[in-house]
């Protein structure tokens, strides 16, 4: 190998360097010339070189030595960054804002706001887009599944004359009949099943199953079962199953990829915050149903208040709400009081 | 320093980080993290992963972490696109029983992956790490011996233990070489029995102080059910300080007392060996009390608590160069598949030899 004439020209780094593949440390310099960098061992022979545009410069990281990787696969390591980025140019953009300074307080607040920002927009926006591209055959296989573990579990069949069933599905075709045609896209079916222990009762699956119980088709009104099942199709009108799903995973997503950066204590207070806040979701959603479900009873000739007086003849304590699914029924009437008088 | 010469008998792990530093990487890899709805947490990861491997040192020469951020990215979204796919279909039952079949045998085949892109992503003295474990090996490791333990009461657990250290030890290598572990079983039933000691010790004294008051079926129906009864809000309370007080510790004792055995009988080809002196009480001092400070300071001082602890189990553990650590060769670079890679954070597989 030849000898450096003279490093005119030219500066240098020290450190020290690996050969490719080899745990062998060498003590080198790196001189960096105008468009060349040359490794130089103490006895100034040069132990490689290639251009400088080849030259992979790792970005700065604290205090830890700049890895600056030769094209042959030798890797040089310095603890002098200023000199690195005088020579070889500036890689420390992250490095500047990582650095200890009272502008770390304002890092910190974006942070919280962020989160909370992210957590309230963020998520919303992509649980429509999830929505949005979920295929209708998948959400139908969906209403079939938990039909089958409802009857499987809870649910048996249906104890119900023919004649009162006929009424009901009367009342829901009526309905159907008078829905906008964007709540119409979805394939609408009226199920029937008795379910003891739950009340005068109905569900809504995702697909647009609609599950009336036995104990409500016996005892509600006309007018109520029309407000009731109205809620039901305003659930899956406004695709209120499939967004909660999509919440709750990837609000579980989100946290997980951040737990790495938050450790398991700030993990798990996030985690149990988050399934707090989606119930403040699954009773905005009530809300929403009771209206949309209260209105539609009205568009097909049914009185509006059924589903207030349904309410009324429930009466059902009151229970904390920031940890229900619904709202408290108080809550649900002052509500549909509040339609009543836009009418 | 001195490249030719680097032949000392004791060589300490020695971190150089500073949670001063490390904040700063901390915040700024949290927001950019909260700002890009979780995407550059993958870039995250990596930057806190190569602060802490570059900063750990044996014989002045550090570590490093490899992978880049897209590979991680696209591990994460392999494995979100399956958690969505299975929240989507497990509501049908037969998809769902095939699903959850699918995932057992996937498990091993995910970790064999994930401990072998880990391994390759991480160096030493420019040497990449390489994993040889197969998933015949992992399969018994994971499935058969804990499945013959359990017939056993668990009184054979130890050996279960000593079976994974030793799969996942004598599959690592360094570069061409390899590690090597094997150990007497003593140790291993000694680190159990520590453990049993502190768990019912601890239990024995808790019980005396509320034991009365305690009414586990309970205190279960409540958190089962959500009530919010008073009486029965305490005994949840109670669960979990058994749960912090007598089995947290007593876990966290059994693994430090293993990580001793398994660096004590480590060698590197047969020529360099560890040693790994960390106090399990220590040790469990230190996750308390790092506990009770993230929580005191609402997170904030969680990057001084990954230091502390990343400190304390680096200036414990020692390496004894049975001759010059120059000569170490690696193979050509093999790049690595990050699929298993977002599956191996969710369980946290920490016998890495990267301290």
């Amino acid at each position: 190998m030849p000898f450096i004439r003279s490093t005119q020209g030219s500066a240098s780094i020290q450190g020290r360097a690996y050969p490719p593949l080899s745990s062998r440390e060498l003590s080198v310099r790196l001189a960096v010339g105008q468009d060349q960098v040359w490794l130089i061992n103490p006895r100034q022979k040069i132990v490689t070189q290639s251009a400088l545009s080849d030259v992979k410069i790792e970005p700065r990281l604290g205090q830890a030595e700049r890895r600056i990787i030769l094209p042959d696969g030798t890797l040089f390591l310095t603890e002098d960054h200023d000199t690195v980025d005088a020579l070889l140019g500036d890689h420390a953009a992250l490095y500047g804002f990582e650095q200890f300074h009272p502008r770390l307080i304002a890092v910190v607040l974006a942070c919280i706001i962020g989160a909370w920002a992210m957590w309230k927009y963020g998520l919303t926006a992509l649980v429509h887009v999830a929505v949005w591209l979920t295929p209708e055959p998948v959400v139908s296989a969906m209403d079939q599944g938990m039909l089958a573990s409802m009857d499987r579990v809870m649910s048996a069949p249906s104890r119900l004359d023919a004649e009162t069933q006929a009424e009901v599905q009367q009342i829901f075709d009526r309905l159907q009949e008078h829905l906008a045609p964007e709540g119409a896209v979805h394939d609408y079916q009226l199920a029937f099943r008795h379910m003891p222990g739950m009340g005068p009762n109905a569900f809504a699956l995702p697909g647009g199953t609609i599950i009336v119980t036995d104990t409500l088709a016996e005892t509600a009104s006309a007018d109520a079962l029309a407000g009731v099942i109205g809620h039901e199709m305003g659930h899956v009108a406004g695709h209120h199953g499939l967004k909660q799903v999509y919440r709750s995973v990837g609000g579980f997503v989100l946290i997980s990829m951040l737990a790495g950066d938050t450790g398991p204590i700030l993990e798990d207070t996030l985690l149990q915050g988050n399934l707090i806040l989606s119930l403040s979701y699954s009773r905005e959603h009530e809300l929403q149903a009771d209206s949309f479900g209260a209105r539609l009873a009205q568009q097909a000739g049914y009185d509006p208040g059924g589903l207030l007086d349904f309410f009324d003849s429930l009466d059902l304590p009151e229970h904390v709400d920031w940890l229900s699914t619904h709202p408290g029924f108080e809550d649900r009437k002052r509500n549909l009081r509040r339609i009543d008088d836009l009418r | 320093m001195q490249g030719s010469s680097a032949f000392t008998s004791r060589a300490g792990f020695e971190f150089r980080g500073t949670a001063r530093e490390f904040f700063g990487i901390w915040i700024v890899n949290l927001l950019l993290s909260i700002l890009t709805l979780g995407i550059y947490s993958a870039w995250a990861k990596v930057r806190t992963k190569k602060y802490f491997y570059q900063n750990t040192y044996v014989a002045g020469r550090n570590f490093d972490y490899h992978a880049t951020g897209m590979q991680i990215l696209i591990g994460r979204l392999i494995v979100i696109a399956g958690i969505v796919a299975y929240a989507l279909l497990s509501t049908n039952e037969i998809a769902a029983v095939v699903m959850i079949l699918g995932l057992i045998a996937l498990i091993p085949y995910l970790l064999v992956r994930s401990l072998r892109f880990n391994a390759r992503m991480s160096s030493w003295s420019n040497i990449r790490f390489t994993f040889h474990g197969s998933f015949g090996s992992a399969l018994k490791v994971y499935y058969l011996y804990p499945f013959l333990a359990a017939l056993s009461l668990y009184t054979a657990w130890p050996f279960v233990t000593r079976a994974t250290q030793r799969f996942l030890a004598n599959s690592h290598g360094l570069g061409t070489t390899r590690f090597n572990f094997n150990s007497a079983i003593g140790p291993f039933y000694k680190a159990l029995v520590a453990a049993i000691i502190w768990g019912l010790g601890s239990l024995m004294i808790l019980f005396a102080i509320a034991g009365t008051n305690l009414d586990i079926p309970r205190a279960l129906q409540a958190f089962d059910s959500g009530s919010d009864e008073v009486a029965a809000l305490i005994d949840v309370g109670l669960i979990y300080v058994i749960f912090l007080v007598a089995i947290v510790p007593a876990a966290l004792i059994y693994h430090a007392m293993v990580r001793n055995t398994v660096y004590n009988n480590l060698t590197l080809d047969g020529t360099h060996s560890f040693h790994s002196s960390v106090s399990p009480l220590k040790l469990m001092w230190i996750s308390v009390s790092n506990f009770l400070v993230v929580i005191l300071t609402l997170g904030l001082m969680m990057p001084w608590a990954h230091l502390r602890r990343a400190r304390y189990l680096a200036a414990h553990t020692t390496l004894y160069p049975g001759g010059s650590l120059d000569d170490f060769v690696d193979e050509e670079t093999a790049s690595g598949n990050a699929v298993g890679d977002a599956y191996g954070d969710l369980e946290g597989f920490g016998i890495e030899v990267a301290v």
